[in-house]
């Protein structure tokens, strides 16, 4: 058994690295944009409150009724320019089969043959923002304006906010 | 004494001392049974049935005795729309919060199969496509601290009833 000063240290252990959390919080920024003229350029508000934004992963959905293939995605700040680029993505690479049909077909069955598979890929990103820094995020490709829409779903952690202080949580 | 370093400490290990190896391991076992005292696997599901067009918040505490460092998270919904066809396409959107201080994991309400991938599961009533049952766990570290809670805000825009499961997996962190 564990004498009361490993307990002890264990249960500091814990509350330390709640204490650290307390400076990083998970944040995940959605949006759902409509393409203009073969490209969809979507500005990220990150939150001003932290000091950085880690960036960990995008997911990418889209309606499957385009043949979309040999896009390219790139990821600018405003301070230090481009920050990351791919090129030539076919959409089966990003896995971004999401979301079916949006218009039934005649026997009110969006599920078409080929299509359910509603598998999304994470792209690991690991890219770092400061907290005042904007990012842009821009697609662009042949067919991509026949697409209803793009779903940006982006997943990092805020790091440095200074709002969450543990003394908020009480007995702890 | 045994070698710890050694690639291969079986071969060369004398007989007499398995007894200090086999003694090491129970210590070691014993150990790690009483490392999970302060730090064991816990799983958090929280389950919303939605009426048609309609939302709904679910909220889960966390008990007082430790804090929950969630490291996954994965699920599954329904897709039944009119006249309880199943449409196939996800109309569920759920936004997660922190609820020990209202602390907003997201910034709107995502579509859960942009991160529930691919989450869609069938009706088992209702005669439709196969259900695509393959769950893969989404990257959610977040350490929700003792007395607070996890707040699910759920809302279908379905013309039917759906269903929407997600299940939080991490640690418990013993907490005092």
């Amino acid at each position: 058994m564990l004498t009361d000063a490993q307990l002890s240290a264990g249960i500091a252990r814990n509350n330390k690295e709640l204490d650290e959390a307390l400076s990083r919080q998970l944040y995940l920024i959605y949006n759902r944009l409509v393409p203009d003229s073969n490209q969809v350029r979507y500005i990220v508000p990150f939150p001003l409150s932290c000091v950085e934004y880690h960036l960990e992963y995008i997911n990418i959905g889209f309606p499957s009724n385009v043949n979309l293939n040999n896009f390219f995605f790139v990821i600018t700040s405003d301070a230090n320019g481009v920050k990351y680029v791919s090129e030539n993505l076919r959409r089966n690479i990003l896995g971004a089969k999401v979301n079916l049909f949006t218009t039934p077909n005649s026997d009110n069955n969006l599920a078409v043959a080929g299509d359910q598979k509603q598998f999304t890929s994470m792209i690991p990103l690991n890219l770092t923002f400061k907290g005042t820094e904007q990012a842009t995020f821009f697609f662009r490709g042949a067919g991509l304006s026949d697409l209803e829409y793009v779903d940006f779903l982006l997943t990092g952690h805020q790091e440095g906010r200074k709002t969450r202080a543990r003394g908020y949580h009480g007995n702890i | 004494m045994v070698d710890r370093n050694s690639p291969l400490p079986y071969r060369s290990t004398p007989l007499k001392d398995f007894e200090q190896l086999k003694a090491d391991f129970m210590r070691e076992t014993q150990h790690e049974l009483d490392m999970q005292t302060l730090r064991w696997l816990y799983f958090i599901p929280v389950r919303s049935v939605m009426p048609a067009s309609d939302g709904d918040d679910q909220q889960v505490d966390i008990k007082s005795d430790a804090h929950f460092k969630c490291l996954w998270v994965t699920g599954d919904y329904t897709t039944l729309g009119a006249e309880q066809a199943d449409v196939g396409a996800c109309q569920i959107t759920v936004r997660v919060s922190d609820a020990s201080q209202d602390l907003k994991l997201m910034n709107s309400a995502v579509p859960l199969d942009l991160f529930l991938s691919p989450g869609r599961v069938l009706n088992p009533a209702i005669a439709g496509n196969p259900s695509n049952s393959l769950f893969n766990p989404f990257p959610f570290g977040h350490i929700f601290a003792a007395n607070g809670g996890i707040l699910c805000e759920f809302q279908n825009a379905g013309e039917n009833e759906n269903i929407a499961n997600l299940l939080f997996v991490g640690l418990k962190l013993r907490a005092k």
